[in-house]
């Protein structure tokens, strides 16, 4: 178990500072002057060299790069262009809004994706089934900006410019403020559970077609008490493993929906960054999200192992 | 320019103005420096800016707090690195300077009593400072008087090398024309021999040339009048600003919201509101709809491209909608001076100028601003309706053409690559196009745009805005059509030189008398015209939903966005 976390550690921070390094070399490549983009038309020339020098973009490509590394080893992401803060301290502001965004659409994916999966499984073909079927295609290819701007102006804005009623804000956030969570959440959130609901239902269907499921149900079990008690504790893994490798595309609907929301997170910088042409901001957006990846990945095979007793972390059967 | 964001942050702060916005709309009877206690929006009489509709007078105590909208952060509260449209927002409410504009471009005293003596010579101003005027820290309380050593150590401040993080760009290089600035530019001498307290109440600038831009350059933001305990670390200083104006900074929350409140004894005219709010981070359409809904009184983005029509056009936003025609001009750029280029011929350059549809540009752009047709815009000191050397004519276009002997050639039109950008160009091909001109366009990033029209002979063509530093007509000839300018490097992007022109620009800034300078800008303009190294294409305007709630006018034309002078009901 040691040696595994171990190797996973280091297996972690080789992946980030390959993503690292290659972030930093297409920001390099980009055809940008970041000086330029920072002084202005009515700046002289000498003011923009000024500035080159003093962001150090002045020195060859592997210095620039080697200080960076160096500076990420000693969890120093450079400073932003833009906002003259350390890297490190934008992201700590911006977790916990991205953090709660991202836990609410989990739980209402989970919440409406597995038992919608559920009881597509127990009877599959039937009404409810069919029915999720089609809804689930339909929301699983919905991009998240137009789910979110449709749910933002039908339940944001024409109430409150029609009705007078502000039933939820247009946009913002305000720390655990559930009328400002609840829009982005739900955004983020049916897309993901189009997608859980389908993924509780094959995993749930196989284990039904199972030996203890056919025998539970031959010793007199109802078809809910099978598939609750029995089959639902062994098809969540596939289930759970899903969520982890899935992260990376859902802090890509992260940031759709942060930008839809104005929610101020993590994705909403990553935009700001690229619009605004912060490289340090951009690369420091990027390294977060390889981390997040990285650790929730590990942590849901961690879950895993202990949810299903026939996995086993390490490799070898012990 | 870039598209609406990123013009917005490379665009000046529009800081400045005067010069006698007597001379220049020469009916407005302005500047009447007038006796202490006078107030910048009492001082003087409006010129013909900002086209705010009709609204109620504000009340007479006004104790609401005004919101406004951006997309992006407050980059700097400290006033002599502020130079973007957010940060200028914030540092408006902050701080003062010396001379300030009153509702239009003319100029009124400030943290001075009076306009400044000037010396026969024309080089030194001596200002006389109010008294009893206070600096304000962040929770509220007067930190004490300032004095004249406060404006000296300022000024300084500004031309210092060792500024944290670093200088500004563009500050320093106004301030040069001080006398022993550059000294302390290069960093041999702590401070400038030409600025000087002569006594706690009286400051003294002298300047190496006579040059009239200097009450323009000490009412820029960078002219701010901050404790002479500032200090180099300018990120330290910006955490806990202090100054001299109407309100306090309450609270700044990066990327989410400073707060701003009313200081109770300001010297000058109150806030309209009891404090503000620059909100951070919501993307213009969610601005838009908080404004149009009311959870935001004013936007400070433009309306999204996609929702202009329908927004103005939308009866029960009548009277919310508010407008200003920015000082700025967008143009094309000729390249004047390459060899072996069908361009420099000046009858190929006045053919495009009679071949560009300007009328067809102005729809692209929702038939916002109107055309461009000179050099200077209106609201410039030195606008001038009638000059319109070149209007459509396409048989003249042609007939040109000819006379230089021209069937036609290849050329490439370089802009940056936003959607109105992009239109105005392909509109500007499909013209050149009737006059046997094939036009290649390149669409380049902004800042990338920026290196290669500054590369000499790079862009036969370019398409792009400029946007005043300051209210004064030099500014409009100076940076960007002087010899000096056409340098690698520089912003004279047509690369057009003519020696007789900059002899003729340098006596204007020395000029004393403001109607005789104007004249004499008003001829330069028609001297370049005639040599037809740009064809001005189109005005800017910005236009702005605000929430019902809120009376006055906030789009100034020099400040950008002023909330001082916005009231909203309770």
């Amino acid at each position: 178990m040691i040696t595994y976390l171990v190797r996973r550690v280091l297996w972690g921070v080789t992946v980030l500072l390959a993503v690292g390094l290659f972030t930093f070399v297409l920001a390099y490549i980009a055809p940008t002057d970041p000086a330029k983009a920072i002084a202005g038309r009515n700046a002289s020339a000498e003011a923009v060299e000024n500035i080159r020098v003093a962001l150090g973009l002045d020195q060859p490509l592997l210095e620039q790069m080697a200080r960076y590394l160096w500076g990420v080893l000693h969890l120093d992401l450079g400073t932003s262009y833009q906002l003259n803060r350390p890297v490190v301290d934008i992201l700590l502001d911006r977790v916990p809004a991205t953090a709660q965004l991202v836990v609410a659409g989990v739980l209402i994916a989970l919440a409406i994706g597995v038992p919608l999966g559920m009881r597509s499984a127990t009877r599959p073909g039937g009404p409810t089934d069919r029915a999720a079927i089609v809804g689930t295609s339909i929301l699983v290819a919905a991009p998240a900006f137009l789910v979110g701007s449709v749910l933002l102006y039908l339940f944001a804005y024409q109430p409150a410019r029609y009705l007078g009623i502000e039933l939820f804000p247009i946009g913002g956030y305000e720390p655990m403020d559930l009328r400002y969570l609840f829009l982005p959440a739900l955004t983020l959130g049916v897309g993901l559970a189009a997608y859980y609901a389908r993924l509780t239902r094959t995993a749930l269907l196989d284990e039904l077609h199972q030996d203890y499921a056919r025998t539970a149900k031959a010793k007199g079990a109802s078809d809910g008490r099978v598939a609750w008690r029995h089959a639902f504790r062994n098809a969540l893994a596939p289930v759970l493993t899903q969520v982890g490798l899935d992260l990376g595309v859902l802090l890509g609907g992260v940031v759709i929906v942060e930008a839809v929301f104005s929610w101020r997170g993590i994705g909403k910088l990553a935009i700001d960054a690229v619009t605004q042409e912060d490289l340090p901001l951009l690369l420091g957006t990027v390294l977060f999200a390889t981390m997040c990846i990285v650790v929730i990945n590990l942590i849901v095979d961690i879950l895993v192992a202990a949810l299903d007793p026939r996995v086993t972390l390490g490799g070898s059967a012990s | 320019m870039g598209g609406p964001s990123r013009r917005r942050l490379v665009l000046a702060w529009l800081a400045a103005g005067s010069i006698g916005v007597s001379a220049c709309g020469g009916t407005t009877a302005s500047v009447a420096p007038a006796a202490s206690g006078s107030t910048p929006s009492a001082a003087a009489a409006t010129s013909d800016t900002s086209v705010a509709p009709s609204s109620d007078p504000p009340p007479a105590t006004a104790g609401g707090i005004v919101s406004i909208g951006f997309e992006s952060d407050i980059q700097y509260f400290d006033p002599a690195l502020s130079y973007d449209t957010v940060s200028g927002a914030a540092t408006r409410l902050l701080y003062d300077q010396l001379v300030m504009y009153d509702e239009g471009t003319g100029l009124v005293p400030g943290l001075a009593e009076a306009m400044p003596t000037v010396s026969a010579d024309g080089k030194t101003y001596t200002f006389k400072l109010r008294s009893g005027v206070d600096f304000y820290q962040p929770d509220g309380t007067v930190l004490r008087e300032m004095t004249a050593d406060d404006v000296v150590a300022s000024l300084n401040r500004i031309l210092d090398p060792d500024l944290k993080p670093n200088p500004s760009p563009v500050g320093p290089a106004f301030f040069s024309i001080i006398a022993g600035a550059d000294a302390v530019l290069d960093g041999s001498a702590p401070t400038a021999s030409g600025i000087r307290a002569i006594d706690p109440l009286t400051v003294e600038i002298e300047l190496a040339a006579p040059d009239k831009r200097i009450l323009n350059i000490l009412a820029m933001g960078f002219g701010s009048v901050v404790p002479k305990e500032a200090g180099q670390d300018a990120t330290a200083f910006g955490a806990t600003p202090i100054g001299t104006g109407p309100y306090h900074l309450v609270e700044y929350k990066p990327g989410e919201i400073a707060t701003f409140a009313r200081n109770a004894e300001y010297w000058g005219t109150a806030p309209m509101n009891a404090g503000a709010e620059i909100r951070i981070g919501l993307d213009a359409t969610t601005q838009l709809q908080q404004a149009i809904v009311g959870q935001l009184d004013l936007m400070g983005d433009f309306i999204p491209a996609g929702e202009y029509n329908a927004t103005v056009e939308d009866p029960d936003l009548s009277g919310r909608i508010h407008r200003r025609t920015d000082v700025a001009v967008f143009y094309l750029s000729l390249d004047t001076s390459a060899p072996d280029s069908p361009l420099s011929d000046v009858k190929v350059r006045q053919a495009i100028n009679h071949a560009v549809d300007k009328a067809n540009l102005v729809k692209l752009q929702n038939g916002r601003g109107g055309p461009a047709t000179c050099i200077f815009p209106p609201n410039m000191p030195g606008y001038d309706p009638t000059c319109d050397p070149y209007p459509y004519d396409l048989a003249r276009a042609q007939a040109l053409m000819q006379e230089a002997g021209q069937a036609g050639f290849e050329t490439e039109l370089y802009t940056d690559p936003s959607d109105l950008s992009k239109s105005m160009a392909e509109a500007i091909q499909v013209d050149l196009a009737k006059i046997g001109i094939t036009v290649k366009i390149v669409l380049q990033e902004f800042d990338v745009l920026l290196g290669t029209i500054a590369t000499p002979h790079q862009a036969p063509m370019v398409y792009i805005g400029w946007f005043q530093d300051f209210p004064d007509p030099s500014d409009f000839i100076d940076p960007i059509l002087s010899c000096a300018a056409a340098v690698e490097g520089g912003a004279n992007i047509s690369w057009w030189c003519d020696p007789a022109i900059d002899a003729l620009a340098a006596k204007a800034l020395a000029e004393p008398d403001d109607a005789t300078r104007i004249a004499m800008y008003q001829d330069i303009q028609k001297q370049i015209m005639a040599a037809a190294p740009w064809v001005p294409t189109t005005l800017s305007e910005t236009v702005e939903v605000v929430s019902a709630r809120v009376s006055g006018s906030y789009l100034h034309p020099v400040y950008s966005f002023d909330l001082r002078t916005i009231a909203v009901a309770e």
